[in-house]
């Protein structure tokens, strides 16, 4: 096989193993880093796909914000001093029963072949992946730019007020 | 004089008894010194009219005054007065005995504690005998001759701290109740025969086995109240009461009761009942007249006299001479009553004379009396001729009316010997009687003094005189008739005429009985040794009899049946309890255990489901989730592959 | 190549993402599994976009998933936080006052 074709294989199984691992970890450090993983191996993924724009974007927001975010929350969140309090799972049956309940039903409408891909490459839009995506968001897409840019205004002042709220002792 | 002013004139007469009664209860203590004389005036009143009364209503038609006492179904019971000839009589001789016995009570029972509860019974007493008397119909009858029994209770047993007077008070009760059992067997046979109780409706013809039947029922009663042959022995022990209470109940009154229902009934009885009548009388008087030759207790000789004499009236009704033994009733109430109140007058006197000198010995046994004539002439007077009376010596009412007894009863006999047997016990029971009197007389009055002389005795008070002084002169010949010799007077001529005079007899007893008088009196005086039967002197040994036929049977079936009551019926009371009281506890059980078991199961059900259907909105998010993801899983996979 | 795998990859991270949030007990991993279902939601749509290489549109949807995804990680974080000050514990479970 081709290295392309290795390296997407390579990538999927990666993200499912670690996305696996995530559901079974119990520490939730490492559980943290199982994520870290997983999204980083959508990065990759993305990239396979040719958007590349979304795969650094990936990289930037999610494992250099998100992941970072999320390690900071356990840190303030597990108690202070002494053992890390392992993760319990409670009904882990019923989950996985509806899980698997939603994979089949979803890997249905997969199965029936709706999306294949076209005979016909076309011809892509720009070849510079970057600039496409500069250009739609502010032409085609302008109005949820400016609405993504206030809301993560809103966020950020929202994020600090409700994190910075004095507590009354309980 | 109209019947309605007649039958006011009578309930007065009843009623002022009954009167008397509630006074001396009413009166306080304080004024109790009223109460004798209240009582008394009201018996002289009462005395006084029935007097008056039968002067006037004598030989008078037969009145009967008749009120619906009530009704069963459609028979209907009355209750009223019957008022013939007898009735007068008596209503006569109660009322003024019972006069007589109050005077001398004044001075008898004065300073006794229970003076007012004495002379409340005595008028009780009186109120019910002459109820008695004045019945029209055998209920009511019965219903007096309880109260009677009652009031002879009360009065024997007047002085409650004696053991032995209230132990008499009980067994004279207890045996003429026993004896009522036959009043009560004939009043149902009459009503089941005749439909009424009614005295004035007794005309039979036919001679039926009912009448028979209920005769001798009737007799059963009459021996109990008459003290006749089994049942006497109450009439000796009842003579621990006060001695006026015995000379009015015991001597005059409550005991002829029974002679009066005889005559009353006499209608009723059949010739062979009458027969068996003759037999208990005759019998009776032998008896009676035997044992009171052996007595040595004052009174219980006149008690033994009684019982004699009763015995003969009950044999003189039997031959079928009910006016004769009217005729005895009478004369035999006055002297007899003399008797008894000149013993009262011995005894009180005696006792008297024992508080003052400090010597004390019983002065009821003539054994240790004697003498006495000269220190009490004026009791000796009245008693001697009350004794002679009794004895029945010419020139004294008992020689009429004896001598009217042995000629009915030899008419009676007629030619057969077994009649003619009964007869002459008769006979021998007169010759006994004698004898006895003579005896009392002489040991009480003539003999040297004994014990007596340590004591100076005096006579007794005036107010206890007049009595023995009245009575004595009833017991004289005129009582009877104008001829001392006749019997036939205004008593008999207008009860029963016709009687068949015997002068055979009549003259032989004019001759026999002086002669057998001072033949005693030589007797008495010679005899040093007395000689005496137990047998005799214990009357017969009828209360052992008793005790050991009646009493004995009848307490072991007590102290069974109070055994089978405590352990039997209360011990199934006490099952019956327990058998409750498990029940009740197995039912608590069923229900805390079971229905509550139930309420709480129930209970624990719909918690049950309340908390399975409130899983989902328990507060836990991922539940929440949970169930909303699989809701839709479920509905997608619903509507995609089917 | 056949984009089918990714298809399935996406499906899978989808349902892994909604069992952890059903399952985990910390507050914390609930929210990672919250970022693993957005993750696979993009990777579905740049996969989509592969097929229509034409416009761009997949790519700029995935674009504004992903800044939807940090915002509200990070208000998600800030509310943890407070209730974690509040309640003393991570465990969803055990935040249950509107419980019944």
């Amino acid at each position: 096989m081709t290295l392309v074709a290795f390296l997407f294989y390579f990538f999927i199984a990666t993200t499912a193993l670690s996305a696996i691992a995530l559901l079974f970890l119990k520490n939730i450090f490492h559980a943290a880093l199982a994520l870290l993983t997983c999204l980083l191996s959508l990065a990759a993924l993305f990239v396979l796909l040719q958007a590349e724009f979304l795969a650094v974007s990936q990289i930037l927001l999610y494992a250099g914000g998100v992941v970072i975010l999320i390690i900071f929350g356990i840190m303030l969140t597990t108690k202070v001093g002494g053992q890390a309090v392992p993760i319990t799972n409670t009904g882990l049956l019923p989950g996985l029963a509806v899980g698997a309940g939603v994979f089949f039903l979803l890997l249905f409408f997969v199965r029936k072949s709706l999306f294949t891909l076209p005979s016909s490459t076309q011809e892509p839009m720009v070849n510079n992946n970057i600039e496409g995506i500069g250009i739609a968001i502010l032409t085609d897409y302008v109005l949820p730019f400016e609405l993504a840019g206030v809301l993560l205004l809103a966020v950020l002042m929202g994020a600090a007020i409700i994190a910075g709220f004095k507590q009354v002792k309980n | 004089m109209s019947s309605q002013a007649l039958i006011s004139t009578l309930l007065l007469i009843a009623l002022l008894p009954l009167l008397s009664a509630l006074v001396a209860i009413v009166i306080p203590a304080s004024y109790r010194w009223v109460t004798p004389l209240a009582s008394s005036l009201l018996l002289a009143l009462a005395s006084v009219l029935s007097l008056l009364l039968s002067i006037s209503q004598w030989n008078e038609p037969t009145l009967v005054w008749e009120n619906t006492w009530f009704s069963l179904g459609e028979s209907t019971v009355t209750a009223g007065i019957l008022l013939n000839n007898t009735t007068l009589v008596l209503l006569s001789v109660v009322t003024f005995i019972s006069f007589m016995v109050h005077l001398f009570s004044i001075g008898y029972m004065a300073g006794d504690k229970g003076e007012q509860r004495y002379y409340s019974m005595l008028g009780f007493f009186t109120f019910a005998m002459l109820g008695l008397v004045l019945a029209d119909n055998l209920l009511l009858l019965f219903v007096f001759w309880e109260l009677v029994g009652f009031s002879s209770y009360m009065l024997i047993g007047h002085w409650r701290e004696k053991d032995a007077a209230t132990a008499a008070a009980k067994k004279a009760f207890i045996i003429n109740r026993i004896a009522d059992l036959g009043f009560i067997i004939a009043l149902l046979i009459i009503w089941t025969h005749t439909g009424s109780f009614s005295l004035s409706s007794f005309n039979f013809e036919e001679q039926e086995v009912w009448r028979t039947g209920a005769a001798l029922c009737l007799l059963l009663a009459v021996m109990g109240k008459s003290a006749q042959l089994p049942f006497f022995n109450w009439l000796s022990s009842a003579m621990e009461g006060p001695t006026p209470v015995s000379a009015l109940i015991h001597a005059a009154t409550m005991v002829v009761a029974g002679v009066f229902l005889l005559i009353r009934v006499f209608a009723l009885f059949t010739p062979l009942a009458l027969d068996v009548v003759v037999i208990i009388g005759s019998t009776t008087a032998v008896l009676g007249a035997l044992a009171a030759l052996h007595q040595f207790d004052f009174k219980r000789i006149l008690a033994y006299s009684t019982i004699s004499q009763l015995g003969l009236l009950v044999a003189a009704v039997g031959t079928g001479a009910y006016g004769v033994a009217l005729l005895h009733l009478l004369t035999h109430a006055f002297f007899k009553a003399g008797l008894f109140l000149g013993a009262g007058a011995v005894i009180h006197s005696l006792h008297q004379a024992q508080h003052s000198s400090h010597v004390h010995f019983d002065v009821q046994d003539i054994r240790n009396l004697g003498g006495l004539r000269k220190e009490m002439p004026i009791t000796f007077f009245c008693f001697s001729i009350c004794s002679a009376a009794l004895a029945g010596l010419p020139l004294f009412s008992g020689f009429q009316s004896k001598d009217a007894i042995l000629v009915s009863v030899f008419s009676w006999s007629g030619d057969l010997v077994w009649r003619q047997a009964f007869a002459w016990t008769i006979v021998i029971t007169s010759i006994l009687t004698i004898f006895y009197t003579v005896r009392m007389l002489w040991f009480v009055f003539f003999e040297e003094a004994k014990k007596t002389s340590l004591l100076t005795i005096q006579e007794v008070p005036t107010i206890m005189r007049i009595p023995l002084v009245l009575l004595s002169l009833g017991s004289l010949w005129w009582m009877v008739a104008f001829h001392p010799l006749d019997f036939s007077g205004w008593l008999l001529d207008s009860i029963q005429p016709n009687q068949e005079h015997n002068l055979f007899i009549t003259w032989l007893s004019l001759i026999s009985i002086p002669t057998l008088t001072v033949l005693a009196f030589l007797w008495f005086k010679k005899k040093k040794k007395r000689s005496t039967h137990a047998f005799l002197q214990e009357g017969y040994y009828l209360d052992y009899l008793n005790s050991l036929l009646v009493t004995k049977p009848v307490l072991a079936m007590s102290t069974v049946s109070e055994r089978i009551d405590k352990r039997g019926l209360d011990g199934i009371l006490h099952g019956f309890a327990y058998l409750t009281v498990g029940l009740a506890h197995f039912l608590a059980w069923i229900d805390k255990n079971i229905v509550d078991g139930l309420v709480n199961t129930s209970g624990r059900l719909a918690k049950g489901l309340g908390s399975i259907a409130r899983s989902f909105s328990g507060g836990q998010i991922q539940s929440y989730i949970f169930w909303s993801v699989f809701a839709l899983v479920i509905s997608l996979f619903w509507f995609l592959f089917y | 190549m056949s984009l089918q795998p990714i298809y399935i990859l996406s499906t899978l991270l989808f349902s892994i993402g909604l069992v952890i949030v059903l399952v985990k007990r910390n507050a914390i991993l609930v929210l990672m599994g919250i970022e693993l279902m957005l993750n696979a939601a993009n990777l579905n749509l740049t996969a989509f976009n592969k097929t229509v290489p034409a416009s761009l549109d997949g790519q700029v949807f995935a674009l504004f998933v992903m800044v939807i995804a940090v915002c509200e990680t990070a208000v998600g974080l800030a509310i943890i936080l407070q209730v974690y000050r509040y309640y003393h514990t991570s465990v969803p479970d055990e935040i249950n006052e509107l419980k019944g």
